[in-house]
């Protein structure tokens, strides 16, 4: 339920595109990831804010996309 | 209502201790808490036990070491807050008028359940995506960096400025000071974090005694009024925020501030949660103790060294002396008590008249964080 208003809550669509709010590439990490990988926090214009991992090198500010369940720079699908 | 003081403390050494356990770090650090005090076993009459991996009747096992078993006593799992939590509770059974005397301990054996990083609950949506607890400190220190135009060289002053600490700890884990290039060089945890960023698995136990007004008459060479003792727990999180800027500690530091009267501006020395380098900057701006944004030049200035203007984490810290979960609420009071008591020898603070104790652990999905404290002792 919605913690503020104690309403139901329904499914919403969002953008899958965003900006990297922040980044770190993780070295170590817990069993079942190989390492290293990049992992992002990503603004959407919604005003959500998703983590996931990024394929490519990340930058704060910059645009990315979702491809399957990771995400991409979008730069580079326009290239 | 009672005013609360403590009137001993005492600890166990922090470090890796394999052929130990927490029953026995625990009843140690009782032991000498107890015996700074200089009153009674028979004396206390309640106790609070705080931990977080040693399960069922932890505090049991060590008070049936001492033989004070029978009286009333809590377990406490908040946690990394655990061990702060159990002074809380202890405070607020005195200014309650339950009890006069009250042993509040921490203990964790740690090394026995972990070997590297501690992760975030496996069931947590964001530790699916492969979020590590060193993970998300660097994500704070990476937008820190973006934010405040602070670089990585400022932020690894905070491991130096912290081991040198330690060195002058004997109840520390680590006694060797470590280089700038030291901490730099270190093996990659998550960047920009390396090895010498991050605390260490650690073992240990500290006490204290708690006491109301009334008994601390009787030891007033040792009593060091516990002004504030505050606990918050996050707000729910609708909508991202900064990742800068701690509105928990925030919160937990104003109730302090207001309930003891004692402003920022009043704070000779502080022991704040560095669990990672980075959040040593979060805590003492979360608990305005330096502007936001200005700290780690603040600590490339040596404001917050022993003798400088503000000392923060003169035990060494969680870096420097270790973390040993549920012990390190506790033993930050035990650092404090004995700066104000002038009984910190080679770290001594001159004239450290109130001290300042900030903890907060955990995160669970949607909240800013689990739980955080602060606590304001004044001499």
């Amino acid at each position: 339920m919605c913690s503020r208003c104690l309403g139901e809550l329904e499914p919403a669509e969002l953008s899958t595109r965003g900006t990297v709010y922040t980044y770190t590439v993780v070295h170590q990490a817990g069993p079942g990831f190989e390492t290293p990988y990049t992992l992002v926090y990503v603004d959407l214009p919604e005003g959500v804010r998703v983590l996931g991992q990024l394929d490519g090198n990340a930058a704060i500010g910059m645009e990315v996309e979702l491809a399957g369940d990771r995400f991409r720079p979008v730069a580079e699908v326009a290239a | 209502m009672s005013d609360v003081y403590v009137i001993g403390v005492g600890m166990s050494r922090f470090g890796k201790f394999p052929d130990r356990d927490a029953t026995e770090l625990g009843t140690e650090a009782a032991l000498a808490a107890i015996a700074d005090a200089g009153i009674g076993l028979r004396e206390i009459e309640g106790a609070y036990c705080g931990h977080v991996y040693e399960g069922m009747a932890m505090g049991q096992r060590v008070l049936a070491q001492i033989g004070i078993a029978g009286i009333p006593l809590t377990n406490v799992e908040n946690v990394c807050s655990s061990g702060a939590v159990a002074i809380r509770e202890a405070s607020l059974a005195i200014r309650a008028g339950e009890h006069d005397v009250v042993l509040a301990l921490g203990v964790e054996h740690l090394t026995s359940k972990f070997q590297g990083a501690l992760a975030p609950d496996a069931a947590d949506v964001e530790a699916v995506a492969g979020l590590t607890m060193p993970g998300i400190y660097a994500m704070r220190a990476m937008r820190y960096f973006e934010d405040y135009g602070a670089t990585r060289e400022q932020l690894a002053a905070i491991p130096v400025k912290n081991k040198a600490n330690a060195a002058r700890n004997p109840f520390a884990q680590f006694h060797e000071p470590v280089s700038l290039e030291q901490v730099l060089e270190a093996r990659a945890i998550a960047e920009p974090l390396g090895k010498l960023d991050c605390c260490p698995v650690t073992d240990g136990g500290a006490a204290a005694v708690v006491v109301s007004a009334s008994v601390a008459k009787r030891f007033r060479s040792k009593a060091v009024r516990l002004a504030a003792s505050s606990l918050r727990t996050g707000e729910v999180e609708p909508e991202p925020g900064t990742m800068t800027f701690e509105s928990l500690t925030n919160a937990a530091a104003r109730a302090a501030y207001e309930r003891s009267g004692i402003g920022p501006g009043d704070v000779d020395l502080a022991e704040v949660h560095d669990c990672f380098s980075i959040a040593e900057a979060l805590r003492v701006e979360g608990c305005e103790l330096f502007p936001r944004g200005e700290y780690l030049q603040a600590v490339e200035r040596g404001d917050a060294s022993l003798g400088g203007r503000l000392p923060v984490n003169p035990s060494g810290g969680l870096l420097g002396k270790g973390h040993p979960l549920g012990a390190t609420g506790v033993a930050q009071v035990v650092e404090i008590v004995r700066q104000l008591r002038g009984e910190a020898g080679e770290r001594q603070i001159e004239g450290a008249r109130v001290g300042l104790a900030h903890c907060r652990g955990g995160k669970a999905a949607g909240v800013e964080g689990a739980a955080c404290t602060v606590q304001v002792l004044v001499r």
